[in-house]
């Protein structure tokens, strides 16, 4: 039973465990989710960061050169420095998208338009080659007429070769852009909307943590409770046990007919006191009751008693103790506090009232009451019993002589 | 027994738990799937059905739909001519809650109340390949400067000029409407009218002083003659510029910006296809100064186009110069050219835009130049800028796509590849 019980507790224990178990590892996950997408915000925003300067890079030095184009078409300053601006250009704008194509994690589709863009400015740039190798040619020569024959083509050969790859190129570059800052908005509002998740969660696990605190709680409380009144349940069990001993105690010791205690609790009274006390000592006995027992049944001599014992209770119960040690045989063990004298005086008072006339079932009866006295001395007997033999001899004796008679124990 | 029921709670609450993660797992998951996802609509209007043209827009308006993840709808009208169409489209994609069109007009001001209309809807407008006449009906317009298109055409004919005084140019439009008809048209005429009138003004000049030396001479020759007193001026009909040389005629000249409304000579077409050189243009003055012969309009039909340009050709054997505005009406002039058995070298033909058939009759001859568009970014920047001005964003007012005239010498070029073969670039 004991260890039913103590498997029962452990097995409840081990469920609040694997629960704060569970609770903990979700909580880590947690938080490693929330790490986890920290750092993927932080590398989205570099790498942004990182594609879009080198894309702007590539696209404002494309610009820069048809700028520069522009000049010599124009015939704006000297071609040769233009020329040579130009040819400086190029490998910046190559290392800006080598730069950019060296980085990790660029969206598919922003690859794909890096690609076309870069398409157009590979062919742009053969385009400038083309011309400047054209022109620088022609600048040595130092032939005025072809020269200036070049320079009347020029405008046309810029809107109708050099814009519309220059456009392209720069107008695929942005797009590169745009498809990127759009792939990394929609990381960062995924991204967001997760840590939002990963919140969420927590806050959820919490909430589930006070409820479960709340459940244990208000369990714990329950049990108390249970264990409060099945302790109360136990004390008025054993209250009730004690009450019921004690009654059985007392119908063995007291005497159903009178109320007053019997044989068994006189030498349980008694028993202790013979060896070393000395006290007074009387057993009333009423003559010929046995005639009112045959006459009036034993209804009536059983109320007969009941009153007699009645009134000795009421009177004599502060001078003595008094015993219904058979039937109609009453003992008084007279306390310390009552003298001799006292004692011999309250013996002639017991017997007057036990001879007195009772009114039984609207009858009136009488009855005279033998009597023995002993002044006991200290290890006179060696038990209640044979104390009570000697006191019934003399009690037969008072009887024999016509009864009524109070006769004393004497000391051998 | 309450034991037990406080293990069923303990167990519950484990499966809420459970039950919660797997919900914000999921939640994770599909969050994570969408979240690229756009909801924008985009309704992608062409001009011509069937044509490669609009096939190259089609694929650029894709790529950028699956680069910027919006929902695209594309669809054509039956031919340029088809404003009705186009109208019943735009109203299509209206009802359709579209967050924004990107339409080339057939029709500028035909158009006007369906654009309107899709405005006050809050729908972004995004012209391609033709503008609109009235800039504010759109956002952004992204295509071919086709003035400048027009122009590279036009100087690129100049050359092709032998006798300047009798050569003359034929041009087939696609369109009286489409604003870009009308602007190819211009610019076209905005450099060879120019071109005309000093060539013919050196001429004239030329004539007049050969008349005044020969004048001169005879002078200094003749010694008494009684008729002296006329000697000094030049003899009737050679003195003083031609009227129509002298300047940019009106009708050839067209507007000096090109862009405004449609040329006079473009507007009168349709008397023009009569094969008179005083039909070519609104402007009768014109007539006597201008090498264009007449400006025909096939209304993006190749059928027409062919018709008209034979009957020119035969009404017209002076017609040394071709010039087709669009795909339809390249394809009807280089199979009237293929029909008639005429010699490549007779005449020059400037076609427009770069579709199979066209590139094949630039390899046989038949054509001696293209100029070439860049549909292909037409489709995708109109796209583009579409799902950015749907989003409030500001985008560029005018996107030159820019063009190039494109020959024999520099077809096969990567540059040339780039804008005939994008799906070459892009896939």
């Amino acid at each position: 039973m004991a260890n039913n019980a103590k498997e029962k507790k452990s097995s409840g224990g081990l469920g609040y465990a694997i629960l704060a178990v569970v609770f903990a590892l979700v909580m880590l996950l947690n938080f490693g989710l929330l790490n986890w997408t920290y750092n993927r915000a932080i590398q989205t925003f570099n790498l942004t960061s990182n594609e879009s300067r080198t894309l702007n890079s590539a696209n404002g030095i494309l610009q820069s050169v048809n700028e520069q184009f522009m000049q010599i078409v124009a015939q704006l300053g000297i071609p040769q420095q233009h020329l040579g601006t130009i040819a400086g250009m190029f490998p910046a704008v190559k290392n800006a998208m080598n730069e950019f194509e060296s980085l990790e994690g660029h969206d598919e589709l922003a690859e794909r338009r890096f690609k076309h863009a870069r398409a157009y400015v590979d062919a742009y740039e053969q385009k400038m080659i083309e011309y400047r190798t054209q022109l620088t040619n022609l600048l040595e020569a130092g032939d005025e007429d072809a020269l200036n024959a070049f320079y009347a083509q020029l405008p046309d050969i810029y809107e109708s070769e050099i814009a519309p790859i220059q456009a392209a190129a720069s107008q695929m570059l942005t797009a590169t852009t745009s498809i990127m800052a759009s792939a990394a908005n929609a990381r960062t509002v995924s991204l967001t909307r997760m840590m939002n998740v990963v919140r969420l969660i927590m806050l959820g696990i919490l909430v589930l943590g006070e409820i479960a605190i709340l459940f244990a709680a208000r369990f714990r409380k329950r049990a108390n409770e249970e264990i409060s009144r099945k302790t109360a349940q136990f004390a008025d069990a054993s209250t009730k046990l004690m009450r019921s001993r004690e009654k059985m105690e007392d119908i063995a010791v007291i005497s159903i007919l009178t109320g007053l205690k019997n044989r068994y609790a006189l030498e349980q009274d008694l028993g202790d006191r013979l060896a070393e006390e000395q006290f007074n000592i009387a057993v009333f006995d009423m003559d010929n009751f046995r005639s009112i027992n045959d006459t009036y049944g034993y209804e009536f001599g059983d109320e007969y008693l009941a009153q007699v014992a009645e009134r000795l209770k009421t009177e004599f119960d502060q001078f003595a103790d008094i015993y219904n040690i058979t039937g109609n045989e009453f003992c008084f063990v007279f306390k310390r506090t009552v003298s001799d004298t006292q004692a011999i005086r309250l013996v002639d008072s017991i017997a007057a009232v036990m001879s007195s006339p009772y009114t039984i079932f609207n009858l009136t009866v009488q009855l005279s009451v033998s009597a023995s006295t002993y002044h006991y001395l200290a290890g006179d007997c060696l038990n209640v019993n044979s104390l009570l033999v000697k006191m019934d001899n003399v009690l037969r004796n008072a009887k024999r002589a016509g009864g009524g008679q109070i006769l004393q124990v004497v000391n051998i | 027994m309450k034991e037990r029921e406080s293990k069923l709670r303990i167990k519950s609450m484990l499966c809420c738990l459970a039950m919660l993660s797997g919900l914000m797992t999921t939640a994770c998951a599909s969050q994570g799937g969408n979240a690229g996802a756009s909801e924008k609509k985009i309704y992608v209007i062409g001009q011509t059905e069937g044509m490669q043209f609009w096939d190259n827009v089609k694929l650029g308006a894709e790529q950028a739909a699956e680069e910027f993840h919006y929902d695209m709808h594309f669809s054509c009208s039956k031919s340029v001519s088809d404003i009705e169409g186009q109208i019943k489209l735009m109203e299509e994609a209206i009802s359709s809650h579209a967050d924004a069109i990107v339409i080339a007009p057939n029709n500028s001001d035909a158009l006007a109340d369906t654009v309107k209309k899709a405005k006050d809807a809050g729908i972004a407008v995004v012209a391609i390949d033709a503008d609109f006449n009235d800039m504010s009906m759109r956002s952004s317009y992204v295509g071919t400067n086709n003035l400048t298109s027009g122009k590279i055409a036009g100087r690129h004919a100049t050359e092709a000029f032998e006798d300047i005084q009798n050569d003359k140019v034929l041009i087939v439009t696609h369109s009286e409407t489409a604003a870009s008809a009308q602007q190819r048209v211009g610019g076209f005429q905005s450099v060879v009218g120019p071109y005309y009138g000093s060539q013919m003004q050196a001429i004239a000049m030329a004539a007049r002083e050969d008349a005044m030396k020969q004048a001169m001479a005879q002078a200094q020759a003749g010694g008494n003659n009684e008729n002296g007193e006329n000697a000094g001026g030049p003899p009737e009909g050679i003195g003083g510029p031609p009227d129509g040389a002298g300047g940019p005629p009106d009708g050839a000249g067209g507007p000096p910006d090109g862009a405004g409304g449609p040329p006079e000579g473009v507007g009168g077409a349709p008397e023009g296809v009569g094969g008179s050189p005083s039909g070519e243009g609104g402007a009768p003055e014109g007539a006597q100064g201008s090498p264009i012969a007449a400006v025909l309009n096939c209304g993006g039909d190749v059928n027409i186009a062919k018709a008209q340009t034979m009957e020119q050709l035969k009404q017209n054997p002076d017609i040394k110069i071709v010039y087709a505005t669009n795909e339809t009406s390249t394809l009807g002039v280089c199979q009237a050219i293929q029909e008639m058995e005429y010699d490549p070298d007779e005449l020059t033909v400037i076609g427009f835009n770069s579709n199979e058939a066209e590139i094949q009759y630039l390899r046989n001859g038949v054509l001696d130049a293209l100029i070439i568009q860049h549909p292909y970014n037409m489709g995708y920047l109109g796209v583009h800028y579409a799902g950015q001005v749907s989003r409030g964003s500001s985008v560029s007012a005018l996107e030159d796509t820019g063009s190039m005239y494109v020959t024999m010498d520099n077809l096969e070029s990567e540059e040339v590849q780039l804008f005939l073969d994008p799906a070459g670039f892009t896939n």
